[in-house]
């Protein structure tokens, strides 16, 4: 059964903002989140984050992304011209890399692994760590 | 290398800040409380296994040490007969 996810209402993110992506892009594991993600909300979404700043990077970097080994860091203007569409989803900095001229899966990874992105080693990586609240 | 529990893209949450994935039933069915390693080689947590819907578990993220406190995290070795 599908949930009704809700989007957050939030102004998009500019043009030059970074999106962070924790782990690899390999294409059949891209293809089965997004089906995750279809199982759950009923339509394809890819996760990622969009800090707000460079402070908002390093923060995301020790939190939601402290267990990631390496990072692709993506620009929201890379993803926009690639026909993808960002859906302020979950909790905030949280989004939704979606494609909606089609709703085919495939379609949509292809496009996100087609996109311009840079691959970052974690800095704060540790996988034992976290908060534990 | 670590051995993976439950395969999961940890960037993904849902409303409330959960983890999920999918996994196939029932032979790989998780159990709420279960302590397991959720993720990808190169992206992965112990977890806690917090509700089991259908065939999507929800997750949180905790540290080895907290992980320690709820289960044993080493297998048994094998003994000889």
């Amino acid at each position: 059964m599908t949930k009704q996810g809700m989007r957050r209402g939030e102004p998009a993110p500019g043009p030059d903002a970074v999106v962070l992506r924790g782990g690899g892009i390999e294409r059949d594991v891209l293809i089965a989140d997004a089906e995750t993600n279809f199982a759950v909300y009923g339509f394809y979404g890819l996760s990622v984050w969009v800090p707000a700043d460079a402070d908002g990077e390093a923060t995301l970097l020790a939190t939601k992304l402290l267990k990631s080994r390496i990072v692709r860091r993506f620009l929201v203007a890379d993803l926009l011209a690639r026909g993808l569409e960002m859906w302020d989803t979950g909790q905030s900095p949280h989004y939704d890399l979606v494609y909606v001229r089609d709703g085919d899966v495939e379609t949509l990874v292809d496009a996100v692994i087609a996109t311009h992105n840079t691959t970052l080693i974690n800095p704060h990586h540790d996988p034992d760590g976290g908060a534990d609240t | 290398m670590i051995y993976i529990d439950l395969d999961a893209d940890l960037n993904m949450e849902d409303d409330d800040g959960r983890n999920f994935a999918r996994f196939t039933p029932p032979a790989d069915a998780p159990a709420v409380g279960d302590v397991l390693v959720a993720g990808r080689p190169d992206f992965w947590s112990w977890v806690v296994i917090d509700d089991v819907d259908d065939e999507i578990v929800y997750f949180h993220q905790v540290s080895t040490r907290h992980a320690a406190q709820l289960a044993t995290l080493v297998a048994d070795m094998p003994r000889a007969v």
